[in-house]
């Protein structure tokens, strides 16, 4: 049951991302943004709404900016409806994943995915483990090098790259010792 | 030959000159508590890694030597082979969990080992540690001496004879760490090997029944803990806390 469930959210999103690619209607896709928008406004995602937005706003910049200035081809009006159509895809498919993620546990996911190899199927827990990791590392590594004066990471990065990229490879080389020694023999 | 863990005139050197050990002699029976102690860099978490063949299976360099487990030689036999037998515990417990589920941590090598009985297996195991109910919760979201738990809790229940602990109470604090060796104490009083790599010789001193100590990948000295603890000049020179002794 678990896993019938857990398979049918996976599905009923790949089933909604390919449908919104094909649908052309521009009203219908904006009427679907705004009532996605409301009632993600109205779920304790509140936050990750507002934060997903500030994400989306400069990628519908860029989007209208390279249309505009680099698709001479076809008129204006072609150009704006079609940069549009692209930006308003992207918002919605994005809000469908955050809605995903809050309502679908990564251990579901994994669940979902009940068909593909051990192996694999280990590599995707993998992956779910490090991301969160990356994120907690990242704002720690943050704080060590604030306190230690640096103001911006804009120019130069390599206060934050170079420990993150050391802590993760020694997790991932620990990771590995454990798992060997646990018996893992693949 | 006995069985336990021998030590037959081991040398490792890391390709990187990392760390390295040197003429490793050494004999631990079924059924100890022993402690390894020694400063920073002496070869203590390289020690361990022999023990279940992480070296040379795993990490690469130039080891001179055999290492038997209960007579079986650890460079004969893959690390898959050594699992069941010997659980391994690193010193941050952050780096070991990497499940969803405490149920599945614990698991994993249940699995790999192809063991039976899951869920009567992790029932237990969280007993023992206290952790009754904690089967479906995010191991990434537990305290620091609960994750150290679990990741007991998942060579309990692949009923490992030995437990080799690396420094397992580096980050814990006081009370977490006497807890940790009360627990210990009883898994040996119940006939498992407990190895731990400590750097509180108070610890060693009250729990261990011997004590290995380490400097610059030699033994420097080795025995029954009270013996060895009791040469505090020897201790001091190379930079060991002197225990608070009782003798």
């Amino acid at each position: 049951m678990k896993i019938f469930f857990a398979s049918l959210k996976i599905i009923f999103l790949l089933v909604f991302t390919i449908a919104i690619l094909n649908i052309k209607k521009y009203l219908f896709l904006t009427g679907l943004l705004f009532i996605l928008f409301i009632f993600l406004w109205l779920t304790p995602s509140k936050k990750l709404v507002f934060r997903r937005l500030k994400i989306l706003l400069p990628i519908a910049l860029m989007i209208f900016v390279l249309q505009i200035f680099f698709n001479q081809s076809q008129s204006f009006i072609w150009r704006i409806e079609f940069a549009y159509s692209v930006f308003i895809r992207i918002a919605i498919v994005s809000l469908i994943v955050l809605f995903f993620m809050t309502v679908v546990s990564t251990s579901e996911i994994i669940i979902a995915f009940w068909f593909l190899p051990k192996n694999i199927k280990l590599l995707l827990t993998m992956t779910f483990y490090f991301i969160p990791i990356i994120f907690q590392e990242s704002e720690q590594i943050i704080l060590v090098q604030k306190s230690r004066g640096l103001k911006t990471f804009s120019w130069n990065i390599a206060p934050l790259i170079i420990p993150l990229l050391h802590r993760v490879f020694l997790r991932a080389e620990l990771l590995a010792l454990t798992i060997i020694s646990r018996g893992y023999n693949e | 030959m006995k069985n336990g863990i021998i030590f037959d005139n081991v040398s490792f050197a890391h390709k990187n000159g990392l760390f390295q050990l040197e003429n490793i002699n050494l004999y631990i029976p079924r059924g100890i508590f022993c402690g390894i102690t020694g400063i920073n860099g002496s070869g203590k978490t390289t020690l361990t890694l022999l023990i279940n063949g992480l070296i040379p299976h795993q990490i690469r360099g130039t080891l001179k030597g055999n290492v038997y487990l209960d007579n079986v030689n650890t460079k004969e036999k893959p690390v898959s082979y050594f699992a069941k037998s010997v659980g391994m515990i690193f010193q941050n417990p952050d780096f070991m969990l990497f499940n969803l589920t405490v149920k599945e941590e614990i698991e994993f090598g249940l699995k790999n080992l192809k063991l039976n009985n899951h869920n009567l297996r992790i029932k237990e195991a969280l007993k023992i540690i206290n952790l009754s109910g904690y089967e479906n919760r995010d191991p990434q979201t537990l305290s620091f001496g609960q994750k150290q738990k679990i990741c007991l809790a998942a060579v309990l229940a692949q009923d490992s004879d030995y437990i080799v602990l690396d420094e397992p109470t580096a980050m814990l604090d006081y009370q977490s760490t006497v807890d940790l060796y009360k627990l210990l104490k009883s898994l040996n009083q119940q006939g498992k090997t407990i190895i731990v790599v400590e750097h509180d010789t108070d610890f060693l001193n009250e729990y261990t029944d011997q004590t290995i100590v380490l400097n610059q990948g030699r033994i420097a000295l080795k025995g029954k803990t009270k013996a060895v603890l009791s040469e505090t000049k020897k201790l001091e020179q190379i930079g060991i806390k002197i225990p608070r002794l009782e003798l």
